[in-house]
């Protein structure tokens, strides 16, 4: 069985059903529209994006269901990811963030979460200024203000 | 330039709530104060109360006890809306413990781990623990007193800590067969090892090494201790170390860093690896390398060999525990056995074995029932002259019925092959 989506810009993904329903989203949508012909209408999703998502669900199709961890707030382990999945989101950091606000506008955990790890990875070990280096963010706290965070985080340093 | 001003853009784009999963999967205090100095909407973000409360739960921070520390502070800054409760709550608890946080956070798990075991499976225990010894800032500063004892190295820091959560076990009178280390009974003799408390800790010497004792059974003068000093030689190997021990024979089993030993220690307990009646812990383990188990005719036989006391210098001695459970009357087809004899085969380190044997266990004929399912006894075990005994093997013999009136043929319950867990010797 499968279902038609639609991208942003209009164009059409036939897909599996499997593939489909990693989306919380699309999985909500089809239990409360029951089977449907009609294509169902991503409009925060461009073309380019869906297409490498439906490549990450089917490659996770036949994955068991993810487990429910018991505290769904802890921070998790970010060295954990399968070289499938690390070739796989190995993309420009726009493509990145892109995908980052699709996976989470779909709900689809096991991306959102691998797009997280991979950010959190990026950031881990550099200094403020080489993240802002990074991500082209520029610095615009006042010169009271950069004291300030300074001193609120000075404990930090000491282990 | 134009290539850099979409990218910034695609960083504002990202909602607040990714950027939150994104600094939870970092993971680290350190790494997440880094963010909150690129820019102010990163500030605000990575000050977030859900990061720093996650951050608070992964660390096994006492929240309540730590929030009660900066309550003074906590009711200056209400209105403050840049105040980040969990943030200030986190820093000051860091402040705090500051050299000893990933300690506290090992030992502060094990000890709740403990204390939630020990509600369920053994009240008197927890009615032994005394409350712990307060913290660097206060007045009389006990912990550091400790420090004084120990020389403050990293793998000492989660026994100082531990002393932090609860001091040793109260020595009463109504709380000495409740030892945490666990017990035993052999022929008489009872042992159980307790948790001293700080001012009981003693620093022996055996030879070169010197140990910090922290446990100790009064009866048969059996201990656990840290190694605190040793030769050059040993340092990488021993010191820091937990072992057993008992002092007359310079003999040891060494159990590994302090930490890990209590973790694994509290672990063992909570997976049920010891045995508990009436209350008291046995201090075999039930499985582990040094324990085997075999299930015939609905009766399960577990065995559990320890190196622990050992009167004599020239022998190793062991004590075993062999214990009897029947789990399913239809299987044995009889509503009892009795034990009739035993046949054992040690083996010894020259490839030589022996066999003993004789009528009954340690001079009982237990009856196995559906009503007294369970029975268990130790005994003990030692070297010959000229050889070291290394493993053993055994099989009882039971009779249905009793041994007066027997129901059926006899029938023969194998207890399976055991290594001992042979001591290290201090030269």
């Amino acid at each position: 069985m499968s279902v038609k989506l639609s991208s942003s810009d209009g164009r059409e993904f036939e897909v599996n059903m499997k593939v489909a329903t990693q989306s919380a989203l699309i999985k909500n949508l089809l239990y409360d529209l029951g089977e449907t012909d009609e294509a169902i209408p991503l409009p925060n999703v461009n073309g380019n994006v869906l297409e490498k998502i439906i490549e990450y669900c089917t490659h996770h199709m036949d994955d068991p269901p993810a487990l429910n961890e018991e505290y769904d707030d802890l921070p998790k382990r970010s060295d954990d990811i399968e070289p499938w999945d690390e070739k796989f989101i190995d993309v420009d950091q726009e493509l990145l963030f892109e995908i980052l606000l699709a996976s989470n506008y779909m709900d689809i955990k096991p991306l959102l979460d691998l797009g997280c790890k991979t950010v959190a990875n990026m950031i881990r070990n550099k200094s403020a200024e080489e993240i802002r280096k990074m991500f082209n963010i520029e610095e615009d706290f006042t010169e009271e203000e950069k004291e300030q965070i300074r001193r609120e985080n000075e404990w930090a340093e000491d282990r | 330039m134009l290539r850099s001003s979409t990218s910034t853009l695609t960083v504002d784009k990202l909602p607040a709530e990714i950027w939150i999963m994104v600094f939870k999967h970092l993971c680290s205090p350190q790494a997440i104060c880094e963010c909150s100095k690129v820019c102010r909407r990163w500030h605000v973000l990575a000050s977030d109360d859900s990061i720093w409360g996650a951050l608070l739960r992964y660390a096994c921070v006492d929240n309540a006890t730590e929030t009660y520390k900066i309550k003074e502070r906590l009711a200056d800054s209400t209105d403050s809306s840049q105040f980040c409760k969990n943030k200030a709550v986190y820093a000051s608890w860091h402040r705090r413990y500051c050299g000893f946080t990933d300690s506290y956070t090992r030992m502060r798990k094990a000890a709740l781990k403990l204390e939630g075991w020990a509600s369920e499976n053994c009240p008197p225990l927890i009615q032994s623990l005394a409350p712990g010894l307060g913290w660097m800032e206060e007045e009389t500063m006990p912990v550091r007193e400790l420090l004084g004892v120990i020389s403050d190295s990293p793998a000492m820091r989660d026994f100082i800590i531990l002393y932090h959560m609860h001091d040793g076990q109260r020595r009463r009178q109504q709380f000495l067969p409740y030892g945490l280390f666990g017990s035993y009974e052999c022929y008489g003799e009872f042992c159980s090892l307790s948790w001293l408390s700080s001012r009981m800790l003693q620093v022996i010497s055996m030879g070169n090494i010197r140990l910090l004792v922290f446990a100790w059974c009064h009866t048969s003068s059996n201990y656990l201790g840290v190694v605190i000093d040793c030769p050059e030689a040993h340092r990488n190997h021993i010191l820091h170390h937990v072992v057993q021990l008992q002092a007359r024979s310079y003999r040891f089993v060494d159990k590994g860093l302090f930490g890990e030993f209590f973790a694994g220690y509290v672990d063992e307990l909570t997976s049920g690896c010891h045995d508990v009646h009436e209350n008291i812990i046995s201090m075999f383990p039930n499985r582990g390398p040094h324990s085997s188990t075999s299930i015939s005719r609905g009766i399960r036989t577990t065995v559990s060999a320890m190196f622990c006391t050992d009167e004599t210098p020239q022998f190793r001695v062991y004590r075993y525990e062999v214990s009897f459970e029947l789990l399913d009357p239809e299987l044995l087809g009889y509503s009892s056995v009795q034990l009739k004899s035993r046949r054992w085969l040690m083996r010894y380190s020259n490839d030589e074995y022996a066999h003993s044997g004789g009528a009954g266990v340690v001079g009982e004929f237990p009856i196995i029932s559906v009503e007294e399912p369970y029975f268990r006894y130790c005994s003990r075990l030692q070297d010959e002259e000229n050889s070291m005994i290394i493993a053993f093997e055994g099989e009882i013999t039971m009779v249905p019925g009793t041994l007066d009136q027997p129901q059926g043929p006899e029938f023969t319950l194998r207890i399976p092959y055991v290594e001992l867990p042979i001591p290290l010797e201090i030269i």
